[in-house]
């Protein structure tokens, strides 16, 4: 068997990686799709560029997070000419484990605002 | 739809966008990051919003690409690799590493720079090694610092004269601020193992080696119980290289006897390898104890019953002392207390000289490490200086080419460092990037340089420097010191030849880089300007070698006051040989006989000193002479000839008479002077019948004047010579000299009657005297073969310089002289083109090397004989040597030029 990478090693995700992997995490979508789901999500405060967009996605490829899956039954004719990417099982923790982290690092800082000691665990 | 307009141009854009990153990764995901692309400026509201995007784009495209293709090198690509990766010394891990590979890349490219700089750095080293050996570290004792040599002056003009034996007893006696010992150098025929030789001797007291804390290598140094009586303790220390080179560097050769002057001595032990004495110039090949100097016979003057003259006489300042400062004591201290010495002893001690006024403090020390290479020191250094401007010019040269090199490549590599820069990659660590690969090469330059400067060490090492220093005999070693030197050369080359290009390749643009397209000159004018530096460089180095081979040339063609060709000559040691003086004139006598029975043989003669060799001088007075100098006690170089020396050498005898058969058996005291000493003398008065004392006492009678001659050197004006009658020999021996229209043949007819005469008999240096002037010529011969390599080596380089410059250049310039061809220009014009676009850089280059050639020649002038600095014809030669190289270097890539296919040069772009 393989030798797989655990989820905590990815960490932290740039903001880039982790916003793609929210895109595909529920459905399969193709690239244009993702950048719209980015742009919509963060309401156009995150605009991710091609060049970006496919750096990481080729990276999440290699490291397994996403995998290529073939267009939706429902997809309009001319995209099925596209790759459509989906999160995968490695993917899913990796993402668990950031927001985790994310969590984490925001109710400490939440504590340090409101003048506590914050633990991060 | 609204974007129509902005379409074409935006689908440009993104193309070449796309074209920026590496080809796997657009063929993976070209198509979609196209449509992506667009939908995405589609939906962009206004031309504002539209552009915005686009430009976020473009900087997103070049990060990215930069990415990738730095991902495909192995290199960090996302943020989230591991931090551990940019640790600074990763970085520079990865730097030298990437260096490597980038290097191995271009063996061409790298071995073109090696070779060159290893000819720079290698020059630069072996002078060094040189200098290291003269100035630095001359004499290889302990704490050489606090050891000085001790002089008294003569004159204001001759500061640095030896002292009495009686003062050197009183400053040893009395000195609080010095141990002083005593040392004397002369050179002695020896019988050894291969015959007879002539060694340097060095005559110490026998606390010499003890006060430099010296060491034997074998058996025992001298010791004070060797300074006993006159004569009582016949021992030498033979020198390493002596030992070798007699006995193979056999130990047991300890106890063992040599004959020196009919005596056998002792050798009680052998000296360390580092250590060659005190004085770089007579670098000794044994020591013996300063009892033993009579014994000796050294110099032929000190005979065995002489001693009390030698060792009493206040008048004669024979000691060289060396002496180490106690501790804490300053060279001034030392000096003081020496002159207080001095003002104690008996009046006849002090220096007297009625044309200059009385030197008030005559008593001096200085610190051993300059007074071992004291002899004419200022054209020691001037030439020493001389040396290394010229390898500090070559290896200049070798960085401007380096730098050309590189230029050339940087355009080349325009497009990696590119892609470094727009990573994130900051100026600095693209500079520190190119530094550590110039750094890698300087390496590579340094290395191959150690080979090349044992290399040219080695051929320099039969060439001697102004003050008699054979360069063979000095302690050349490649030590941890001109490793140090020769590592700093290399870094300092590394800065000189690489910052130039490192700047301009970091200050890449970044808007030419991503439209894919070189630059399309960078740099013309830096490299025209290199290339100038090149042709100043070595027109430079090629007026120095003219000036100093026209030099030679002059000097083998000069008026020595007499003809030297037709003469050949043999030196015999006979005392060594074992005979007495009247054993001495039987043997010249019959040899004379029997080679006058030859008929190619025009002339036969005796002689202590044959022109243009070593001369040596013994101190007369002349009691009416016109200057004071001259009524106390004044150096004459002698010679000691028989009859037909005069006739033989074709020498005008001017006034009264030479030497007959009375003169040399010893009847009467006659002396023989040339022009130049009688006017010393006595000025234009009468010279012939005046008295001459020669020290010890014994009267001369002037008889005849000779012309004047050179006599040591071709250097030489108005040297005064005296000329004694055969019989008076002066411990080197006597030469026979032939004179005949094929000297050649004449030099073995006098080697076959010599042996005939007596089998035993060595024959040493049988010669033609017309080669001894190339013996004299040293410095101006070691000049012109310097220059030669150098500026031979200088012109390869500035060729290769300018060749690759023209032939780059040509090859940005090849669509436009495409153009100018399919437009009618005639191949002839285009040669002339690309040949004068050369020529104007060269001949910028020639002009400024011809000012640094004439603004320095002066300091040329005092090794140059019969030419002035500004020698014209030298001068026009070089330029010509240049102006005909440069041509040559131009020419091959000018007809690829005029030959350019003008539709395929199109079609290239």
């Amino acid at each position: 068997m393989r030798y797989r990478r655990p989820p905590e090693s990815f960490l932290p995700l740039g903001t880039d990686a982790l916003m793609i992997l929210l895109a595909v995490a529920n459905e399969p979508r193709h690239g244009y799709g993702i950048i719209r789901d980015v742009e919509e999500r963060s309401a156009r405060a995150i605009v991710l560029q091609t060049g970006a967009l496919y750096r990481n996605l080729k990276r999440l490829n290699q490291d397994g997070l996403v995998t290529e899956v073939d267009a939706p039954r429902d997809a309009e004719s001319h995209d099925t000419r596209r790759r459509y990417y989906r999160i995968t099982q490695l993917g899913t923790e990796v993402l668990e484990a950031e927001v985790k982290r994310m969590s984490t690092l925001v109710r400490a800082a939440k504590q340090v605002a409101v003048g506590r000691k914050p633990r991060l665990a | 739809m609204t974007v129509r307009p902005h379409g074409i141009l935006a689908r440009g854009f993104i193309r070449s966008l796309l074209g920026l990153y590496p080809r796997e990764f657009r063929a993976t995901y070209g198509a979609e990051m196209r449509s992506d692309f667009l939908e995405t400026l589609a939906t962009r509201p206004c031309r504002r919003a539209k552009l915005r995007f686009l430009a976020f784009a473009a900087v997103d495209a070049v990060r990215s690409a930069a990415a990738e293709h730095a991902a495909t090198w192995g290199q960090p690509s996302l943020s989230s690799l591991p931090p551990s990766r940019s640790h600074p010394m990763n970085g520079l891990a990865d730097d030298i590493r990437f260096g490597a590979r980038a290097l191995r890349r271009r063996p061409g490219f790298v071995t073109a720079v090696v070779l060159t700089l290893a000819l720079g750095i290698g020059a630069n080293t072996a002078v060094f090694s040189i200098i290291d050996a003269i100035f630095l570290r001359p004499v290889a004792v302990r704490e050489p610092e606090s050891v000085v040599a001790v002089f008294q002056a003569v004159s204001s003009k001759s500061p640095h004269g030896g002292v009495s034996y009686p003062l050197y007893r009183a400053i040893r006696e009395q000195s609080r601020t010095v141990t002083t010992a005593a040392t004397t150098s002369h050179q002695v025929s020896v019988k050894g193992p291969a015959g007879i030789e002539m060694l340097n001797s060095a005559v110490v007291s026998g606390n010499y080696f003890d006060m430099l804390d010296v060491h034997p290598f074998a058996g025992r140094l001298l010791a004070d119980a060797d300074d006993g009586a006159h004569g009582a303790s016949p021992v030498i220390v033979l020198s390493h290289a002596l030992w070798r080179r007699w006995f193979g560097a056999d130990r047991d050769i300890v106890g063992h006897t040599v004959t020196i002057a009919e005596r056998r001595y002792t050798i009680v032990g052998i000296a360390p390898p580092t250590f060659r004495g005190t004085e770089l110039a007579d670098v000794p090949d044994f020591w013996a104890p300063i009892s033993m100097m009579t014994s000796l016979g050294i110099g032929g003057l000190f005979a065995p019953g002489m001693d009390a003259e030698v060792f009493r006489t206040p008048a004669f300042s024979w000691v060289e002392p060396v002496a180490r400062l106690k501790p804490g004591v300053t060279h001034a201290a030392a000096s003081a207390e020496l002159n207080q010495i001095l003002s104690r002893m008996p009046r006849d001690h002090e220096t007297s000289s009625v044309e200059e006024p009385p030197i008030k403090t005559p008593m001096s020390v200085m610190p051993i490490t300059q007074s071992a290479a004291l002899r004419d020191r200022e054209a020691l250094v001037r030439f020493v200086r001389l040396m290394f401007g010229v390898v500090l010019l070559t290896l200049l040269l070798a960085c401007a080419n380096v730098a050309n090199l590189l230029l050339v490549r940087s355009s080349e590599r325009a497009q990696e460092l590119g892609v470094r820069a727009a990573l994130g990659a900051g100026r600095m660590r693209i500079v520190r990037q190119l530094f550590i690969e110039n750094t890698m090469l300087a390496a590579g330059g340094a290395l191959v340089g150690l080979v090349v400067a044992l290399a040219t060490v080695r051929a320099l090492s039969a060439f001697t420097l102004p003050g008699s220093i054979a360069l063979s005999q000095l302690a050349l070693a490649v030590d941890a010191r001109v490793l140090g030197f020769t590592a700093t050369v290399a870094v300092a080359t590394a800065l000189m030849f690489g910052l130039v290009p490192a700047i301009r390749a970091s200050r890449l643009d970044l808007a030419t880089f991503m439209r894919n397209e070189r630059a399309s000159r960078p740099g013309g004018l830096l490299r025209s300007t290199l290339v100038a530096t090149q042709a100043a460089l070595a027109l430079a180095l090629l007026i120095g070698a003219t000036l100093f081979t026209r030099s030679v040339r002059a000097g083998l063609t000069t008026d020595l006051g007499f003809d030297p060709h037709p003469l050949a000559a043999v030196t015999v040691d006979l005392r060594v040989q074992g005979y007495d003086r009247v054993r001495t004139l039987e043997y010249y006598r019959e040899a004379i006989r029997r080679l006058r029975r030859h008929p190619e043989i025009a002339g036969v003669a005796v002689a202590s000193h044959v022109p243009l060799a070593r001369t040596f001088s013994l101190p007369f007075k002349a009691p009416d002479a016109i200057t004071a100098r001259a009524r106390s006690s004044m150096l004459v170089p002698v010679n000691a000839v028989s009859e037909d020396y005069f006739r033989t050498l074709a020498l005008p005898v001017l006034r009264g008479r030479a030497f007959t058969a009375a003169d040399t058996s010893g009847g009467q005291r006659s002396i023989m002077l040339n022009e130049a000493a009688a006017r010393v003398l006595w000025g234009t008065a009468e010279a012939i019948g005046r008295g001459l004392v020669l020290f010890g006492g014994t009267p001369y009678t002037v008889i005849g004047i000779v012309k004047t001659t050179k006599y040591e050197s071709v250097r030489d004006e108005d040297r005064p010579v005296a000329y004694l009658p055969v019989g008076n020999d002066f411990g080197s021996g006597a030469s026979i000299v032939v004179r005949s229209d094929s000297p050649r043949a004449a030099l073995r007819t006098l080697q076959s009657e010599l042996a005939a005469i007596d089998p035993t008999v060595t024959l040493r240096k049988p010669r033609l005297v017309g080669d001894q002037i190339d013996d004299v010529l040293m410095p101006q011969r070691f000049g012109s073969r310097l220059f030669a390599i150098f500026s031979l080596i200088a012109l390869v380089i500035a060729c290769v310089g300018v060749h690759g410059v023209v032939a780059y250049g040509v090859s940005l310039r090849q669509r436009e002289l495409g153009i100018r061809i399919a437009l009618g220009a005639r191949p002839a014009h285009i040669y002339t083109v690309v040949l004068r676009d050369s020529l104007i850089a060269v001949g910028v280059g020639a002009t400024v090397g011809l000012a640094v050639a004439i603004m320095a020649s002066p300091a040329l002038a005092a090794f140059l004989y019969g030419i002035k600095p500004l020698d014209t014809p030298a001068f026009i030669a070089a330029l010509g040597a240049l102006v005909l190289a440069a041509v040559a270097a131009t020419s091959a890539p000018a007809r690829r030029a005029s030959r350019t296919d003008p539709a395929a040069s199109i079609r290239v772009e």
